[in-house]
């Protein structure tokens, strides 16, 4: 199973489709850091509250990654996994490659697992690749140091202004990008499964962010508020309960669990088709 | 590091040493302020590491440091160590030149905090800028600010003063606490999502807590000089 | 002989489309069994069903024992193939595409792939990419990830496909190697009759997803066996041989007769001119190409089908 997962990965690394993600966020956070850094500082009415005076500067490498996080999981870091996740399967079979793994004597099963398990690891690097890239260039232009982030209401009701020392905000950091892979992940899963029904990769990108679209239009809208629980982009911001300063562990492990459960119904949809599907391509 | 001057708002802790207030029947508010006063006497200059904590309503600090420099008679600056501080605004400057400069202080009456006996003077804001009238009450025995009440716009805050004896004489705050009790905020309290939401906007506590100083160790004139484009 | 390939009643329906239709087939080891059919006979789905890509609608294929659909990795584990135009990967050089594919199912040496490559003339271009190659090239790569690892038994689907006339002979001349100096069985699916004519021992023909006909080239073409009988008086020799029951005068000339006949049979129907007073002077085997055979088996097909 390692072996094909390396198998998996090596192929991964030679296609040019698998650095789109990575660069696109290396740009918008180059963007980002070079706004921060010659105009007016933003949050600027939110970071002296009422009663309290700030020295120095907020903006360091903690906010700028804070601040992409929070604005890349609504589009960018699900359409960039779906990319490459969309493509994992849909693609073998456009090129003629699938037929030809799976006239090797590997189960299908197998084979799906190692992809499922490359579509993880691809997810989860870029998702912490965009935490560690905005951090350094972060560092490197506007500095490091402590770590204010803010919040108003969402899914833990929280409220205002957070300041972590660097140590501490390095560690929440990580934990709310680990959170947000996961979060990314559930879109990716969908692209995994299309995947496994289309032989063109842009079905499966375009589907997946289709769905996730939808859904997160859906979750806006009063009226869908009594199906609002069951959907799976409702709990896709849950990574900022790691800024609050209790984090709540136990509503974050549940929509995590829930996160989890429905990366897992995809997966596992995909698998029964791919098991028992006609290889034509 | 980046740094500003904090000038009229507060400064955090400041020091003071024991000097019992001398004064047959009711004192005079300016004869205590210069017992606080008297405390510096021996300090030219001192500096200190602050570290502040708040829980509130809306502001979540959790140990943002910052370093304090003091220099005879009212130089103050705050270096955030890690970028930047917020700090809570309390006192400012040299408590007693900062009380000077925008309170009109009174007698207000003698009273005890625990057992220890304390003179309560009553602060009345010169202008609007330093915000709402406080009261102020300074330990008899050694001449120390034991407590600050401020009532201003529905906001009612405590700060309590603890000391130690730095170097072996001279008594220097080591910790402030801050209980804030905020208006009533426009939110309705109840509950989202099993998650209760605390009722008032600003209420809280902060603490202040001190270490590392270094007293009359020498401070050169340029560390109070404020770096162009260092302000946020 | 050790059966290495069985299709038991074989079906593959995609709708209300029968592509493949109670399909029997038996290859032993050791043959070089050609599977021939025009475009869309359906060769490629039958090749699909024997390596367990597609499920069969009804009956099974066992490839080495082991039921192709559901025991499929015990059946694969020593076939190799190539299946319509090879998949490859662009990005990856050619070495790296037999890797990665011989790879998923454990290892494979160096010296394999060396010699994998070296068999199908790419072992000079093994650390280009494929993205470079040619159409020719990398069919010759798929034929190369088919063979390496010397499999027991090799499917190759059309894979003279888009090669110039050299490559296809070098490729036929592979064919024969691989079956002669490695003892590998070989399916091979093709539509040209000259190309299974020259490799194969044994034939299929399918057509319309039905199996025509099938056996080792001598035998398909014996039943069809004709005589070239050069004889006095042919009109007179042609009723005796029609009047003989086991043959059949296809064709009267001045000075000679054609005469189908059963397998074996061409020194009765001598013995019988003579005694009948003919004078033979010589009885030639006309031989029937397998191109003529082929035709007229399509379209006997044809003829059936346009009836039904």
């Amino acid at each position: 199973m390692l072996k094909q997962i390396r198998l998996e990965l090596f192929k991964l690394t030679r296609r040019s489709r698998s650095y789109i993600g990575f660069a696109a966020l290396l740009g918008i956070t180059g963007l980002v850091t070079l706004g921060f850094k010659n105009g007016p500082p933003p949050f600027q009415e939110m970071t002296a509250p009422p009663g309290f005076v700030t020295v120095g500067s907020v903006l360091n490498g903690g906010l700028v990654a804070w601040f992409l996080l929070r604005f890349m999981i609504e589009f960018f870091l699900p359409l960039f996994v779906c990319v490459v996740v969309g493509d994992l399967i849909s693609g073998e079979a456009a090129e003629g490659t699938l037929k030809s793994m799976l006239s090797r004597p590997i189960s299908r099963g197998r084979l799906y697992s190692a992809k499922l398990m490359t579509a993880v690891i691809y997810t989860a690097a870029l998702t912490l690749f965009l935490g560690l890239a905005s951090y350094v260039v972060g560092a490197v232009f506007l500095g490091r140091g402590a770590l204010m982030t803010f919040q108003w209401g969402g899914l833990f009701e929280a409220q205002g202004v957070f300041v972590y020392s660097e140590g501490e905000g390095l560690v929440r950091m990580l934990l709310a990008y680990a959170f947000a892979a996961l979060a990314v992940l559930t879109v990716g899963s969908i692209a995994f499964f299309i995947s496994t029904l289309v032989t063109n990769s842009l079905g499966a990108i375009g589907g997946a962010m289709i769905v996730y679209i939808v859904l997160r239009l859906v979750g806006v809208i009063g009226y869908f508020d009594p199906i609002e629980p069951y959907l799976f982009t409702t709990y896709m911001g849950a990574f900022e309960g790691f800024f609050i300063d209790e984090i709540p562990w136990l509503e974050i492990g549940k929509y995590a669990l829930i996160l989890l459960t429905y990366s897992a119904a995809f997966a596992g949809a995909g698998f029964l088709i791919f098991r028992r599907k006609d290889v034509l391509s | 590091m980046k740094t500003v001057r904090i000038t009229d708002s507060l400064v955090v802790a400041l020091l003071i040493t024991a000097v019992a207030v001398a004064a047959p029947g009711r004192p005079k508010a300016s004869d205590v302020l210069d017992a606080v006063q008297k405390n510096y006497s021996s300090i030219n200059d001192y500096r200190v590491d602050m570290t502040v904590s708040v829980k509130s309503q809306e502001v979540h600090i959790s140990n943002n440091k910052a370093t304090v420099y003091y220099k005879k008679p009212d130089k103050v600056k705050v270096a955030a160590k890690e970028g930047f501080a917020v700090l809570p605004k309390t006192f400012a400057g040299n408590p007693v030149a900062e009380i000077r400069k925008n309170f009109t202080a009174v007698y207000d009456c003698a009273d005890k905090i625990g057992k220890e006996p304390v003179h309560v003077l009553k602060l009345k804001p010169k202008t609007t800028r330093a915000g709402g009238s406080m009261k102020l009450y300074v330990e008899k025995r050694r001449g120390l600010i034991l407590k600050t009440l401020t009532e201003a716009s529905g906001m009612k805050m405590t700060s309590s003063w603890s000391y130690k004896k730095v170097d072996g004489k001279y008594w220097l705050p080591s910790r402030i606490k801050i209980d804030m009790n905020g208006m009533e905020s426009g939110r309705k309290p109840g509950h989202h999502k099993g998650r209760e939401v605390p009722q008032a906007a600003g209420s809280g506590t902060a603490e202040v807590k001190f270490s590392n100083y270094k007293i009359n160790k020498g401070i050169p004139d340029k560390v109070f000089v404020e770096k162009k484009g260092s302000v946020k | 002989m050790e059966i290495v390939v069985e299709a038991c009643g074989l079906e593959k329906r995609f709708g209300a489309f029968s592509a493949v239709d109670r399909l029997d087939l038996v290859v032993e080891r050791g043959d070089v069994f050609g599977f021939l059919g025009p475009n869309g006979a359906g060769k490629s789905t039958t090749i699909r069903m024997m390596l367990g890509l597609i499920k069969p609608s009804n009956g099974s294929v066992r490839v080495l024992g082991n039921d192709t659909w559901r025991n499929r990795t015990r059946a694969l584990l020593k076939v190799g193939a190539l299946v319509e135009s090879p998949g490859l990967y662009k990005n990856l050089t050619a070495r790296q595409n037999i890797r990665v594919l011989s790879e998923m199912t454990g290892g494979i040496n160096r010296q394999e792939i060396d010699k994998a490559l070296e068999q199908t003339g790419l072992l000079d271009r093994s650390d280009d990419r494929v993205r470079s190659f040619s159409h020719g090239m990398k069919q010759r790569l798929g034929i190369a990830q088919a063979i390496v690892g010397s499999p027991e038994l090799v499917i190759l689907d059309e894979p003279t496909n888009g090669l110039d006339p050299q490559g296809m002979k070098e490729v036929r001349e592979l064919i024969k190697k691989l079956s002669k100096d490695y003892g590998m069985t070989i399916f091979l699916s093709s539509h040209l009759l000259h190309e299974v004519e020259q490799v194969c021992t044994k034939v299929a023909v399918i057509h319309k997803g039905k199996k025509v006909a099938s056996g080792s080239v001598p035998e398909l073409l014996s039943g069809k066996g004709r005589l070239r009988i050069t004889v006095n008086k042919p009109s007179e020799a042609a009723a005796v041989v029609d009047g003989s029951g086991f043959a059949k005068v296809d064709e009267v000339g001045p000075g000679w007769i054609v005469v189908g006949v059963q397998d074996g049979c061409a020194s009765e129907i001598n013995r019988r001119l003579v005694t009948a007073g003919f004078d033979v002077s010589a009885v030639i085997p006309v031989s029937t190409s397998l191109e003529e055979f082929y035709f007229s088996l399509m379209g006997a097909c044809d003829v059936e089908a346009d009836q039904a």
